[in-house]
């Protein structure tokens, strides 16, 4: 077999989707100092709402979108409440809540997959919506892998814009690159969290529906999400929003083609002896100093 | 006052649970040898991330490699020698990660350690059995008293290891870097140095809990033994005994390891999110674990006098 465009367009699909969990986790971790393990799952749960939405009530897919984000967001408040602002109190040295934050989202990493195995066990699911082949140049592309691809796209522009454009995207990325300093302007630091929080869960929402339309759902499909978005965290740069979207792209350049040319899981392999390349050579990630 | 308080206890205990097959039916000597892979990976766990801090997410490729290693290795190696070497590749494995990501501060490391899981398995499950997903070993199975002492050996070791590092110098430095890695750096401590060798040793424990306890069962695939529930379990429990003590981790991996045997073969799904939720309820409500509690019942009126007089 030989790489043509069609490996190509593949690269560009699959790069749209990584950019957008990437770019939710990095925020979230930049934002309220929460490596969130359990990315993934929360992504998996929505999955499986978009899945019995679609199969239960034959609700567009592209419409449930509207759905799992409003109750992600919501989730991510509920989150914030319960668990993050007690132990923000708990723990005040900042390497401390970093530790437990991070035990934390590796609990939920286990609710959730335990709570997705009792509700809906039995075999992976997976629907059909929009699977067939759109001609494209001398290739042909399914249909919703573009779809996909424009959504996922769509959302991360939509959220770059507001961080750009917006003064409370202009605050949080003041928050990012400088905490300290971001408080004593006055940026409301609570409010904020909470928010940028809300906000990373209800990508995993977003992506979480997205991902239902084209992979089999099943209770541990989450972790290679999180692992795939953690290493494009690292060579974009942690903190670096851009970074990830760059990054994405090229962690796909290398999977797309090795997966193709060999199998996934040499695809994958080759993915993390890079990721250890990358924490050698360029800890900070690309675009930083 | 040493040898009272610490020696007596621990080979007198020891001397019992050596007894145990001789004295009581095989279903005890099968929980407490279950309860001994607990114990050991919880206090490995704990004596790297409860005392350095950085949090280790590496237990599941560390215990599969040391279980495969031993596994593809019994057939031509007399028996102590397959535990070893699976042990000594998860070290060599431990030493690699720690020397990449150690030198980092922050959550680089404990990011590696959670893909170094995912690595380990998509390595085992495509280049040593290929494409098909569900390819394993079949096990000659060992004696069950065989498996018993060689983990009541290794939890011996690491109990008297983890007694000499707290009340060494060594033990000093790692928890100085586990409350503050730059002062701990100003005094001398070579931070990075110490915390690869605390990893490695972890990692050496890990794995030859993996290389013994992978030879209980009849069959060993990359999905059982990368699950992981190795790394998420031991966690728990050292969380909820209480981390960064000597005997919290041991409290809190009796207590799950019952609880366990109560729920994980029944309604396993159950056991898991039970973890989940008393994982999430001690980082919240109960920090010191299950250690602190006791400890504040036994000294109740201690805590405001020591944080007067602290100099």
């Amino acid at each position: 077999m030989v790489l043509d465009l069609s490996v190509f367009v593949q690269v560009i699909l699959l790069g749209g989707i990584y950019s957008l969990i990437s770019i939710a986790l990095n925020l979230q971790y930049s934002l309220t100092r929460t490596m969130n393990v359990a990315y993934g799952e929360f992504m998996m749960i929505n999955a499986y709402i978009t899945f019995w939405l679609f199969t239960l009530y034959s609700l567009n897919p592209l419409l449930s979108i509207l759905a799992t984000g409003t109750l992600s967001f919501a989730l991510g408040l509920l989150i914030y409440a319960l668990v993050l602002r007690r132990l923000l109190r708990v723990y005040k040295v900042l390497e401390r809540f970093e530790e437990r934050s991070l035990l934390a989202a590796f609990g939920f990493l286990y609710i959730l997959q335990s709570i997705a195995t009792i509700l809906w066990p039995g075999p992976p699911k997976n629907y059909l919506y929009m699977n067939y082949g759109i001609s494209f140049l001398t290739t042909t592309i399914q249909a919703n892998r573009l779809v996909v691809f424009i959504f996922a796209t769509l959302a991360s522009l939509l959220f770059l814009l507001f961080l750009k454009g917006t003064l409370t995207g202009k605050a949080m990325r003041a928050m990012m690159s400088n905490q300290r300093g971001a408080m004593l302007l006055g940026i409301r630091f609570t409010k904020l969290y909470a928010l940028a929080f809300a906000l990373g869960l209800m990508m995993a929402g977003i992506a979480g529906s997205l991902v239902s339309m084209l992979f089999a759902i099943s209770s541990t499909m989450g972790t290679p999400f999180t692992t795939f978005a953690f290493i494009v965290m690292v060579l974009g740069g942690l903190g670096n929003v851009l970074g990830s979207l760059i990054a994405a792209f090229i962690i796909a350049g290398i999977y797309v083609p090795t997966a193709y040319l060999f199998n996934p899981g040499i695809g994958s392999l080759i993915l993390y002896v890079f990721f250890a390349l990358i924490l050698v050579i360029r800890p900070q990630g690309l675009l930083r100093g | 006052m040493m040898f009272k308080k610490i020696i007596l206890p621990i080979v007198l205990i020891f001397l019992m649970l050596a007894l145990i097959p001789f004295s009581l039916p095989a279903y005890y000597m099968m929980f407490l040898t279950t309860l001994f892979m607990y114990i050991i990976l919880t206090v490995s766990w704990n004596i790297f991330s409860g005392y350095t801090g950085y949090i280790s997410l590496a237990h599941s490729a560390l215990f599969g490699i040391g279980g495969f290693i031993s596994v593809f290795t019994t057939s031509f190696l007399p028996l102590p020698l397959p535990f070893i070497l699976g042990g000594a590749t998860s070290a060599f494995i431990g030493f690699l990660v720690g020397l990449l990501t150690l030198r980092l501060k922050g959550l680089y490391f404990t990011i590696f350690s959670f893909a170094i899981s995912l690595l380990a398995y998509n390595f085992f499950s495509f280049i040593v059995f290929g494409r098909a997903r569900t390819a394993g070993v079949y096990i000659k199975v060992l004696p069950d008293t065989l498996i018993y002492y060689s983990l009541l050996a290794v939890l011996l070791i690491i109990i008297v290891i983890s007694i000499w590092l707290i009340r060494s110098r060594y033990g000093e430095a790692i928890m100085a870097i586990g409350q503050d890695e730059l002062k701990a750096e100003t005094i001398g401590i070579n931070a990075t140095f110490w915390k690869v060798m605390i990893f490695v040793l972890s990692s050496i424990f890990v794995g030859l809990t993996g290389a013994i306890s992978a030879q209980r069962y009849l069959y060993i695939d990359p999905q059982t033994a990368f699950n992981l529930r190795t790394t998420f379990e031991p966690i728990t429990m050292a969380i909820v005994g209480g981390t960064g003590t000597f005997l919290g981790p041991i409290i809190g991996a009796i207590l799950l390891t019952i609880i366990e045997e109560l729920l994980a073969v029944r309604v396993p799904y159950y056991y898991f999110l039970l973890l989940g939720i008393l994982l999430l309820v001690f980082l919240l409500f109960l920090k010191e674990g299950i250690i602190g509690i006791l400890q504040s019942v036994r000294f109740p009126r201690k805590r405001p006098q020591s944080n007067t007089s602290g100099t």
